[in-house]
């Protein structure tokens, strides 16, 4: 018992971090989903993590440690990706086909730069799989403030948010306002927080699992609401603890079947 | 009166460049009820678009004397499944509005589940409990039981008739049985 309190003190930031994480981007492929765009937060995650591999890259060339690099140059070519997709894709009627063409174009880059910088590879693995245990204290605070911060204004703003949802995908939304592009931020950053520290995996998991498997027999918006935090949340936390069992358990794959389990529980409930 | 929209020399046009409607201008003046009116295909709902700002592609110009928020819009009801569990009285601000429009509602029930005629009176409670300025309507009963299409009407002619200096551009293919005032109409071909 002695020793599994010693690990959980020394997760005492990453685990806190990790959980405010689930929750948060839960929050937020809930609401991309709803606008109908998760192809294109999907190829945004693939950008960002395209840009933090290009400062990775810059880094071990320059002979340099700046972890800033990567998350500027994340952050950017996200950033890039989301305007590119909003006002030349969103555009199209047809456009998922577009999404997957971008997806492979940054895949194929990555790639690229993995065979350019051999020296790469293994901080590719943890760019794209990720590892919870092993996060700096630095960047699981970060995430954590950040979390935290963006994660309460999703809750304060649930319902106006999902009524711009909604008037979205009814092509009646005329009034853009400083609360949207308040989102479309905070979602690039913490998009971006994630994928550097966390994985590509873990934030693409959080962001689809819950929203996934809350979306059936939720009576209303606030109950859907409690689903999604239930399984992102206690699903995180069930499988963080659980990976703490072996060393030959991976976290973020056991926090994501952690998510699956806790949602499949929930799946019949009303 | 005071006027509220300017719509001068305006034609929409699809992405390739041809004209998707014809050029039309016009001035708003508050109070007014202007009713677009023309075949299907002519352009009306993409007219209503531009001026919204949905539909980017135009030539001429239009000006609000208006803020944004003075203005709702409802477009044409579809047949639109939310990812959200979203209930009809997460649509409204207020509940206890009296309107018309919710009476014999359940407004516990989800937007997925609700039929037409409830979809479009949720909607339109919506936009009018904003009291707007300017309402735009895009064919507002279609889609919509023939019940629902007189309670849509008795609500509209008793916000005009409450909000004198309020206006409404509406497109519809419905013969206008409503005595309403200052009703104009404008042809769309």
């Amino acid at each position: 018992m002695n020793s599994f309190i010693d690990l959980l003190v020394i997760y005492r930031w990453s685990l806190p971090a990790s959980i405010i994480a689930a929750g948060v981007l839960a929050m937020i492929g809930a609401q991309w989903t709803a606008r109908e765009k998760s192809a294109q937060i999907f190829v945004l995650g693939q950008g960002t993590s395209l840009g933090i591999v290009l400062g990775l890259a810059l880094n071990i060339l320059l002979g340099v440690d700046y972890h800033i690099l990567n998350l500027v140059l994340g952050f950017s070519v996200g950033g890039l990706t989301l305007l590119a997709s909003e006002y030349l894709v969103e555009t199209k009627a047809d456009r998922n086909h577009v999404y997957f063409t971008l997806f492979v174009i940054f895949l194929a880059l990555t790639y690229l730069l993995t065979s350019l910088v051999p020296s790469l590879e293994s901080h590719i693995a943890s760019s794209y799989f990720g590892d919870l245990a092993v996060m700096s204290d630095g960047g699981s605070i970060l995430n954590l403030v950040i979390g935290i911060l963006f994660g309460g204004f999703l809750w304060f703003y649930w319902k106006p948010l999902s009524m711009t949802s909604f008037h979205l995908v009814n092509h009646s939304y005329i009034q853009r306002s400083r609360r949207d592009l308040f989102f479309d931020i905070g979602t690039l950053v913490v998009t971006t927080l994630t994928i550097q520290n966390m994985g590509y995996l873990f934030t693409i998991g959080s962001l689809f699992i819950s929203t996934t498997l809350a979306s059936r027999n939720s009576r209303n918006l606030r109950a859907y609401f409690n689903r999604l935090m239930t399984i992102s949340v206690v699903g995180c936390f069930l499988g963080f603890l659980l990976s703490l069992l072996s060393t030959n358990l991976p976290t973020v794959p056991c926090v994501l079947l952690g998510q699956v389990l806790v949602g499949c529980l929930l799946y019949t409930k009303k | 009166m005071s006027n509220l929209l300017r719509v001068t020399n305006l034609r929409a046009k699809n992405p390739a460049g041809e004209w998707i409607s014809p050029q039309i201008s016009f001035d708003l003046q508050a109070g007014e009820v202007l009713f677009f009116r023309g075949e299907n295909g002519a352009g009306k709902s993409t007219l209503l678009k531009t001026i919204l700002g949905l539909h980017k592609k135009f030539t001429g110009e239009f000006q609000f004397a208006l803020r944004p928020e003075e203005i709702q819009y409802l477009p044409q009801l579809g047949n639109l499944h939310f990812h959200l569990p979203l209930t009809l009285q997460d649509m409204l601000k207020n509940t206890g509005t009296g309107s018309p429009l919710l009476q014999g509602l359940d407004l516990q029930k989800k937007w997925n589940t609700a039929s037409g005629g409830e979809r479009q009176k949720i909607l339109l409670a919506s936009v009018l409990e904003k009291n707007p300025r300017l309402l735009i309507l895009d064919e507002p009963f279609n889609h919509v039981d023939k019940e629902s299409v007189e309670v849509i009407e008795d609500a509209l002619g008793t916000f005009l008739k409450s909000h004198p200096q309020s206006s409404m551009i509406l497109v519809s293919h419905r013969a206008f049985v409503q005595d309403w005032a200052h009703v104009r109409f404008l042809e769309i071909r």
